[in-house]
């Protein structure tokens, strides 16, 4: 009883035929769509390796069924940047080495990107608090904080 | 890991939903914020033959409050709840709970009702709706019906409603001015189950007395455990530390919790005990302090 | 300005900030089937029959492999066995169990399918039948006399024996007013890399070529042992790693699984990809740590170590894995830790019990050697009454170089300097008046201290049993190819799996070929195009291969230079390459663009004398020096600073200060990041994570629902603090940090929530300190804190 299923994805329109009930979202996205950015890093809502930003929140892809993304927002790492300017996240992973194998970044930074819609001038527990549902084994995090507060000095004297 | 097949429906009315739950009886598993259900799905402990999906019915998330209720809906996301201002003021326990459920990604999909339902041993609301003298309303192919919380957890992973029936809505009452709640949640981790969790709802007398106090434990047995006899200790006297102390001893009488790999049963009892104790006195705290602007 | 030293932004960033890395999973190719295992459900089975029918009958499977098909298809998995080991046969090992399975999880069959969904489908479908027997999991009760033999082959349930000593321990003993005893134990559990094992396999019919893509360390090891194996000619297969999610020694492995995958891919002439779960991966990939040390430590009461013993029982789960004289030596190596002690014995047996196979996970056993010696430092301080940093300044090494029992010489370093700089930090006297005023309120502050000198580029398989192919560590080889424009990429056998290869390689060769680092990328992990090469492993790329790229980087530059004299008819010897040109010593005005020599030197061979060669490439390989087990020796202080809820028995970080020393850094901030990364590691590992069994043998913690790896609440901030000693024997100085933290954190931690509750008459000596394991001491200890 497969389905269509039309969701709009880093802002291009996608129709997909023949979408089995049981696909979930992070391999709809990866293995239909060819976003591999957003990864698989276990099997039980964990680690938060698969985090895209759905309809405007934060969610572990693993844990959504890809028809329910039918008439969906959805934003993945790949739709981060704007063109060719990184988006200060990025850059602040980069800046403050906040990444080391890189397989848990992209769910992290999609995380931060809620962190920082939800907190704009955060302080360390907070992030460390909203960033505890994603999973990194390389760098124990201290990087990761300082990369979403770096971030956050930059968007704020953005608006400013 | 991945699914085993199964139909999947995603009616638009609740009407609808019912009638798909009459149709494929035992076959069929609801489906609301999806947050324990597909976790279990991929890990093929669960393998319904059908899914009914509520996602698509309307007006199933909203948080509503009159002078007597809290009302709330049953596909209410935690973050909903513990980003609402409602229910922080006027039902601070339940907002502990909402913002130690999971993870923020979980909180952002998983529901209050998802929750009640699925009735984990080791879940956050259960004790808390107990706790808060909560009722749920449920839908079935005979109309809606009411039911206490107290009623509603049966066992680890169950629940008092017919395979027929949804949760649709959980009214709590609003506490009045000397009323104070708190939840307060031990887990390894903070993403992780809760190994010992107390909600508490306390009301204030004179004379520093609690004139009347509910405490209510998560993890420690199938079901919402009430320290009954530490609500007696609670309203005996003024609150002071010896009585909260025999509150939490008492709290530890009678308990058998289970044992797994987090946690043996006699550590579950003796921080049942610290907990109850840590629990009254923060909600009391509220009390005192008054900043929850209880009741208002 | 040189680059070697600068915390330069990594170069490998852009991808993986952007979603563009390409791990396994990333890669699709035409025609690619699925495949699934199917493993073992008990702990200790015959097996009586496997029947893929009905799995084949589903219209989405393919194909299928059994045990008893793959046994003749490919050989044993490899061993490999330090010299000084007991010889005992071997466990047949094979990729797929066929007449016992001996873990849960352990492979017994493989299906393919058409996609990802339908594998685990037909997987399901595949029938075993099983003959359920007794399981051993505790190496006590294997080591019972009358135990089954979980090998019919092995004389008992020892796999593995290795008797070590040193120094002189009789005079240690007879030297000594009493001998401190105790046992240590330390819990099973393991790396877990965000991304799990997986592999594409792919046999080319007409070429007769076996190619994987591959998440491993050890892309040229893999292949050897692949050809080994499969009985494969070596120079047919290649092995190509892409970006790797983390590996932590784990994916050394040579996966039995990946063996399987091959005989798939010959069998069905298609690519097939493998993609662990995370629940086969806590089930049947690496588990690592679990030791026992029965230890004697003979003890002056001066206070002086004299010299330290252990039994060591490794706790070897239902195979030998590859590398498992490895931990269990390390351990054992590190038991002196960094004192002068005048004797050291150790007695290793690697028992067989039906847990999972126990490999390599960063820190290779130091971290167990490091936690024995630094306990029993600290318990040996309080008998005597001494502060244990006092005791410790008693007995470090005072001076180096320093010839040690273990049969090492640690190079350099001032370990007591570390350890005052350390107790500077954090105010050590301050900290204890901290700690007895909060004493009074009922809190209970720990500190805890631990110092070790670790081993980087291991080299512990020197001359092993001769069966199967041994790589050694202490060599690495690297080409550098500068293209017909000028810019050079940089060809290395190893892999990065978050180890900053190509920002550390690339700031080496910019040094040492003289040219910007932008025109320098540095390509890892194709066999086919990189040099040989034993693999990302015991923190041997600083002290290894990045020697290596700085000679390649330099005999390149020479023909750089050689080339740039013959157009500027100047003389070779006064060539300098500044800033992209090729000019005359001091004398910019006689130069010339590289990309210009580029041009020459491929396309305008003719203008050339004969005696200079066309085209710009060179290949050289370093050969590092190696004292006993190791190249070279960092070394580091830990202290952390904990508070101890009695109550609850949670523990609670106030501080974490390290010091450490890895000779000359090249990119400060990486080697930070390795430092905090692996310590957070051990704190997780110390408190959190577990890999439990029940009695029937059955895995109980199968997912990150119940195997706890820290979160970013769980974890403190650490201060850091860099000293940075040369490494004599290395050109550049470096020492290699990859272990990181995790030689160190276990002992540390340890010892500080050891120290926090030692007034209340708890003595700890095993690991893990879970919160209701903290509570259950204090219980025994009649000190319960649980009292509401």
């Amino acid at each position: 009883m497969a389905r269509t299923v039309q969701a709009t994805v880093n802002g291009r329109k996608y129709h997909e035929e023949n979408v089995e009930p049981r696909l979930l979202l992070v391999h709809f996205l990866r293995d239909r769509l060819g976003l591999t950015g957003t990864h698989v890093g276990c099997d039980s809502t964990n680690c938060g390796a698969c985090t895209v930003m759905f309809n405007g929140k934060a969610v572990k892809s693993c844990t959504v069924l890809a028809v329910r993304a039918d008439g969906a927002a959805i934003t993945t790492i790949e739709g981060v940047a704007d063109e060719e300017q990184l988006h200060p996240l990025q850059e602040g992973f980069w800046e403050k080495h906040g990444l080391q194998c890189g397989y848990c970044t992209p769910g992290m930074i999609m995380s931060a990107l809620q962190l920082l819609e939800r907190h704009p001038d955060p302080d360390e527990e907070t992030v460390r608090l909203e960033l505890e549902g994603n999973l990194c084994r390389c760098t124990g995090y201290q990087n990761i904080v300082e990369a979403v507060l770096w971030a956050a000095g930059r968007l704020r004297g953005a608006s400013a | 890991m991945i699914p085993r097949a199964f139909e999947y429906f995603d009616p638009p009315t609740l009407e609808e939903a019912v009638a798909l739950l009459e149709q494929h009886g035992e076959d069929a598993k609801l489906m609301a914020g999806g947050q324990s259900l597909l976790p279990m799905m991929k890990l093929r402990m669960v393998s319904p033959a059908v899914v009914v999906d509520l996602w698509r019915v309307p007006d199933l998330d909203t948080i509503r409050r009159d002078d007597v209720v809290v009302r709330i809906g049953a596909m209410t996301t935690h973050y909903a709840l513990q980003s609402s201002e409602v229910i922080r003021n006027t039902l601070p326990a339940l907002a502990d709970a909402a913002r130690v459920v999971g993870d923020p990604l979980v909180r952002n999909l998983g529901t209050i009702g998802g929750s009640a339902a699925h009735a984990a041993h080791n879940a956050d609301y259960p004790a808390v709706l107990v706790a808060l003298d909560a009722e749920l309303q449920a839908v079935g192919p005979a109309g809606t019906r009411s039911i206490v919380a107290e009623d509603f957890f049966i066992d680890t992973f169950t629940t008092c409603l017919e395979p027929t029936e949804i949760v649709t809505e959980i009214s709590i009452p609003v506490p009045g001015d000397t009323e104070c709640s708190a939840y307060l949640k031990l887990s390894r981790r903070g993403t992780d189950f809760a190994i010992v969790g107390v909600a508490t709802a306390l009301t204030e007398g004179e004379g520093g007395r609690c004139d009347d106090a509910r405490v209510v434990l998560t993890g420690v047995g199938d079901t919402p455990v009430r320290a009954t006899e530490a609500e007696e200790i609670l309203k005996a006297g003024p609150l002071d530390p010896e009585r909260l102390r025999e509150a939490g001893e008492a709290a530890k009488r009678n308990l058998d919790p289970p044992s797994d790999v987090q946690a043996d049963a006699q550590y579950r009892v003796d921080v049942s005990g610290v907990y109850v104790r840590r629990a009254v006195a923060a909600a009391w705290e509220r009390s005192q302090s008054d900043v929850s602007g209880l009741g208002n | 300005m040189p680059m070697i030293g600068q915390s330069i932004k990594r170069r490998e960033d852009l991808k993986y900030v952007t979603g563009s890395g390409t791990y396994v999973d990333d890669i699709t190719l035409p025609g690619m089937l699925y495949a699934t295992f199917v493993r073992s459900p008990h702990a200790h089975a015959r097996l009586l029959g496997v029947d893929t029918g009905k799995a084949l009958e589903h219209p989405k499977g393919i194909d299928a492999i059994t045990g008893a098909e793959a046994y003749p298809l490919a050989g044993p998995m490899p061993v490999y066995s330090y010299r000084q080991a007991t010889a005992i046969k071997k466990p047949d090992y094979r990729c797929l169990a066929h007449d016992r399975v001996r873990f849960v999880g352990e492979p017994v069959a493989l299906v393919a399918a058409a996609d990802r969904y339908a594998a685990d489908d037909v997987a399901e479908l595949v029938e075993v039948r099983y003959e359920p027997l007794e399981p051993l999991m505790d190496p006590d009760e294997s080591l019972k006399p009358g135990a089954p033999k979980l090998h019919d082959n092995l004389d008992n349930n020892v796999g593995l024996r290795i008797e070590r000593q040193g120094g002189d321990m009789e005079a240690a003993y007879r030297e000594a007013d009493f001998v401190f005893k105790r046992r240590y134990r330390m819990h099973r559990h393991t790396g877990t890399p965000i991304e799990t094992r997986g592999c594409i396999a792919q046999y080319n019919t007409g070429t007769k070529e076996l190619t994987l893509h591959c998440s491993t360390q050890i892309p040229h090891i893999l292949k050897t042992h692949l050809s080994e194996i499969l009985d494969f000619p070596e120079f047919k297969i290649r092995v190509i790693a892409p970006d790797v999610g983390g590996g932590f020694g784990n994916k050394l492995q040579v996966p039995p699984e990946v063996v399987a995958l091959c005989l798939m891919a010959i069998k069905t002439r298609r690519p097939v990809k493998w993609i662990e779960t995370r629940r086969e991966s806590l089930m049947a990939f690496l588990h690592a740590r679990e030791q026992t040390h029965d230890v004697e430590i003979p003890v002056k009461r001066d206070g002086t170590i004299l010299g330290i013993k252990s039994h060591e029982i490794v706790n070897a789960g239902g195979y030998l894995d590859a590398r498992i004289s490895g931990p269990s030596l390390g351990a054992g190596m590190w038991l002196p830790g960094p004192y002068m002690v005048k004797g050291y014995q150790v007695d290793i047996d690697a028992v067989m019990t039906n847990k999972c196979p126990y490999g390599a996970y960063r820190g290779f056993g130091s971290q167990m050697g490091t936690l024995v010696i630094e306990r029993s430092m600290d318990l040996i301080a309080r008998q005597l009454g001494r502060d244990p940093v006092d005791l410790r300044r008693q007995n470090v090494i005072k001076e180096t170089p320093y010839k040690t029992v273990t049969g090492h010489e640690f190079d350099s370093g001032d370990y007591e300097a570390g350890l005052d700089k350390a107790l500077e930090m954090v105010d050590y006297p301050a900290l204890r008046e901290e700690q007895a005023r909060l004493r009074k309120e009922g809190r209970y502050m720990g500190i805890g201290v631990a110092m070790a000198v670790e081993g980087a580029g291991w080299n512990t398989y020197t001359a092993a049993m001769a069966q199967h192919y041994v790589p050694t560590l202490d060599y690495a080889t690297v080409t550098m190819r500068m293209d017909t424009s000028g810019n050079v990429t940089v060809l290395i056998g190893d892999v990065a799996c978050g180890t900053s290869h190509a920002t550390t390689a690339a700031q080496v060769a910019a040094d040492a070929t003289g040219l910007p680092i932008d025109t320098i990328e540095v390509v890892e992990g194709d066999t086919a195009v990189t040099p040989y090469d034993s693999g990302t492993r015991a923190a041997r790329f600083s002290a290894v291969v990045l020697p290596a790229v700085a000679e390649s980087g330099m005999a390149l530059k020479k023909k750089v230079c050689r080339v740039g004299a013959h157009l500027l008819e100047g003389a070779e010897e006064d060539m300098e390459i500044v800033e992209g040109q090729v000019q005359v010593r001091g004398v910019p005005d006689k130069s010339l663009p590289v990309s210009r020599v580029a041009r020459v030197a491929y396309s305008e061979v003719a203008t050339l004398p004969r005696e200079i060669p066309a085209g710009l490439e060179a290949t050289e390989s370093f050969k590092a020096p190696v004292s006993g087990l190791c190249i070279t020796w960092p070394y580091s202080i830990h202290i952390p600073v904990v508070e101890v809820d009695i109550e609850t028995g949670t523990v609670k970080f106030l501080r974490y200060a390290i010091v450490h020393d890895c000779g000359v850094e090249i990119n400060p901030m990486v080697v930070e990041g390795q430092v905090v990364g692996g310590t957070a590691q051990g704190v997780g590992g110390a408190l959190l994570e577990e890999l439990v069994y029940d009695e029937d043998g059955q895995l109980l913690t199968t997912s990150f629902m119940d195997y706890l790896i820290p979160t970013a609440t769980d974890m403190p901030s650490f201060e850091v603090c860099h000293l940075q000693t040369a490494a004599p024997q290395i050109p550049g100085g470096y020492k290699g940090m990859g272990e990181g933290g995790c030689v160190y954190v276990y002992a540390a931690v340890v010892n500080a929530v050891a120290d926090a509750i030692e007034p209340l008459g708890v003595e700890i000596t095993s690991t893990p300190l879970s919160p209701s394991r903290i509570l259950e001491l204090l219980r025994e200890a009649g000190s319960n804190g649980g009292k509401a």
